[in-house]
């Protein structure tokens, strides 16, 4: 019974003195913080960094001018005649957004068609916007540019409305031969690995 | 204004659009090679001359997309004006269809542009008819038979022509002889006419019954109503006046070739004559179109004809076809659906290979439903 005591006795002091030992204990430090005048600084660095436009912005002057068009379609591994046309791309917002406007045929219908391109720099990713006149889908794409710079590369879904699907992958490729030409792929990539080219326009710029 | 009608109305005007826009862009290259040429080839006579111009009207009469394959867009495909008129046309579409990005604005503006060219015609052709009858009025009223001396002047004269005579009345109000009607012409003179001498008056006998033999008041029908769709356009008022100019060397040409040493005399009647000319109105025409041409008409008369009638026509055929086939299609519409195969759906793997293949079954079918 004497030996349970001191037990009991020994247990209770400990705690007792545990107690006083963490009520001594200063407050543990919080993860050091910048003062807020250090915090306004880093935030206004970011907000430049993530909202100015930059290089990426500048890669997108080479769209800028008026074009002459000539696009055709890859059917069943064959291409359509060529159909011509005309583009014009021009900055929406100064070196931020750009946005260009193409006109001509497309598969014998009037076909006009609406860009909307610009680079994400929070996402740093090119980011692009499609419009036309032959629907009524306001289809997006994201992607980059190789590191060449000789092509634009960038991946969107649309919904097809003869199926019934959705969100099906479509690949965007803007090849850039030289100054005065580029050339426009669309690519259906649920067709599998090889010949999903469907469209292809070459724009020549108009003199 | 019900959905129906206005559907129909922006379906007219996006016609209208396509079919004029193209009509007045095409024409100013001929009217300018032919204005061009016109002043080159003066010595070529005014039957070549005159057809140049006709291009200019001529071409109005074919399709707006009717191009020769080795026309000049064959080798300049940029001036083929598919993007412009396709790109108007299916924003009239899309407007009609409910609208889209700036659609709506170019749409109303061709139905205002559409509703502008209406009133511009019925303006023009209210003005002409209302001259036409007035004119016609004046001159037919109170007019009698002429006398026989001067009708066998008239059947005298038309035999040298090789043509039947036209009948010829004496007019109380005409002051100056003219040609009136457009499928039956009659020659109207005035009265004081009839007492000159017989030489001059056969001279004035025989240069509106060459109006009458070249057909030259349906040709002036012709040119009005061109100008009257067309008023809006420089070519067609220009066309139009050297049309007029030309016609009346055309027939002192003829009338020199008739009277051949005589042609001075000819020239001196048109001397005496010229202080009693008045400006024929609407489509009659007198012996003078314009009074200010005299010396241009005498000029043509004492210099020879430098080609053979023969040498003319042919050359004035030539110069049609050559100015027809390189300028007329330098702007037309090209070939908008080139014709190839579209493999069955079931063979086209994705889903844009189908979506191209409806796009160019509902082209194909809107392109039949047009015809």
């Amino acid at each position: 019974m004497k030996r349970i005591s001191i037990s009991v006795l020994v247990v209770l002091s400990c705690c007792a003195a545990a107690g006083r030992l963490d009520a001594q204990q200063p407050p543990s430090p919080t993860p050091a913080s910048p003062t807020p005048a250090a915090d306004m600084a880093a935030m206004m660095e970011k907000a430049k960094r993530f909202t100015q436009p930059g290089a990426a912005h500048k890669a997108l002057d080479r769209f800028v001018g008026k074009w002459t068009t000539e696009g055709r379609m890859f059917m069943a591994g064959k291409p359509t005649p060529p159909e011509k046309g005309t583009a014009e791309f021009s900055w929406l917002m100064p070196n931020r957004w750009l946005k260009g406007d193409a006109t001509g045929m497309m598969m014998g219908q009037p076909m006009r068609a609406f860009w909307l391109m610009g680079y994400d720099n929070f996402k740093q990713s090119y980011v692009m916007t499609m419009l036309t006149g032959m629907d009524t889908a306001m289809n997006h794409a994201e992607g980059d540019m190789d590191p060449g710079g000789k092509a634009l590369i960038a991946y969107g879904t649309l919904d097809e409305y003869l199926t019934g699907e959705h969100d099906k992958m479509v690949k965007y490729v803007w090849r850039f031969p030289s100054a005065d030409q580029m050339i426009l792929e669309i690519h259906d990539l649920p067709i599998g690995e090889a010949n999903t080219k469907v469209l292809e326009v070459t724009y020549t710029r108009a003199r | 204004m019900t959905g129906g009608p206005t559907l129909a109305i922006d379906g007219l005007a996006q016609a209208w659009f396509i079919w004029c826009a193209a009509m007045a862009v095409q024409i100013v290259p001929i009217a300018l090679a032919a204005c061009a040429l016109d002043a080159l080839l003066k010595r070529a006579g005014p039957v070549v001359r005159g057809a140049l111009w006709w291009t200019t009207i001529a071409r109005l009469a074919l399709p707006p997309d009717l191009a020769a394959t080795i026309g000049v867009p064959a080798f300049v495909p940029s001036l083929t004006l598919v993007p412009y008129l396709s790109g108007v046309s299916g924003a009239i579409d899309a407007s009609s269809a409910g609208g889209s990005i700036g659609a709506g604005v170019t749409a109303s503006w061709i139905i205002a542009a559409f509703w502008i060219w209406i009133a511009g015609v019925l303006l023009c052709a209210g003005a002409a008819m209302w001259r036409y009858a007035r004119g016609r009025r004046r001159l037919l009223d109170g007019s009698s038979d002429a006398p026989a001396g001067v009708s066998s002047l008239a059947a005298a004269a038309a035999r040298q022509l090789g043509c039947a005579a036209p009948p010829v009345r004496v007019g109380r109000h005409v002051v100056s002889p003219v040609t009136v009607g457009i499928w039956r012409p009659v020659i109207v003179l005035p009265p004081a006419v009839v007492d000159v001498a017989p030489a001059m008056l056969t001279h004035v006998l025989l240069h509106e019954i060459a109006h009458v033999r070249r057909r030259d008041p349906i040709a002036s029908v012709v040119c009005l109503a061109a100008q009257i769709l067309f008023w809006f356009h420089p070519a067609l008022w220009w066309a139009r006046h050297r049309l007029a100019i030309l016609r009346e060397l055309a027939c002192d040409r003829t009338v020199a070739r008739v009277l051949g040493d005589a042609t001075r005399e000819y020239r001196r009647t048109l001397i005496v004559f010229v202080h009693h000319a008045a400006t024929p109105t609407g489509t009659a025409l007198g012996l003078f179109q314009r009074r200010s041409h005299l010396l241009s008409r005498i000029d043509a008369l004492t210099a020879p004809p430098a080609l053979s009638r023969r040498v003319e026509r042919g050359l004035a055929a030539a110069l049609i076809l050559i100015v027809s086939i390189s300028c007329a299609p330098l702007l037309s519409r090209g070939s908008p659906t080139p014709t190839f195969d579209i493999p069955p759906l079931d063979r086209l793997p994705g889903s844009l290979q189908k979506r191209y293949a409806v796009m160019r079954a509902l082209a194909l079918e809107e392109a039949r439903a047009a015809h």
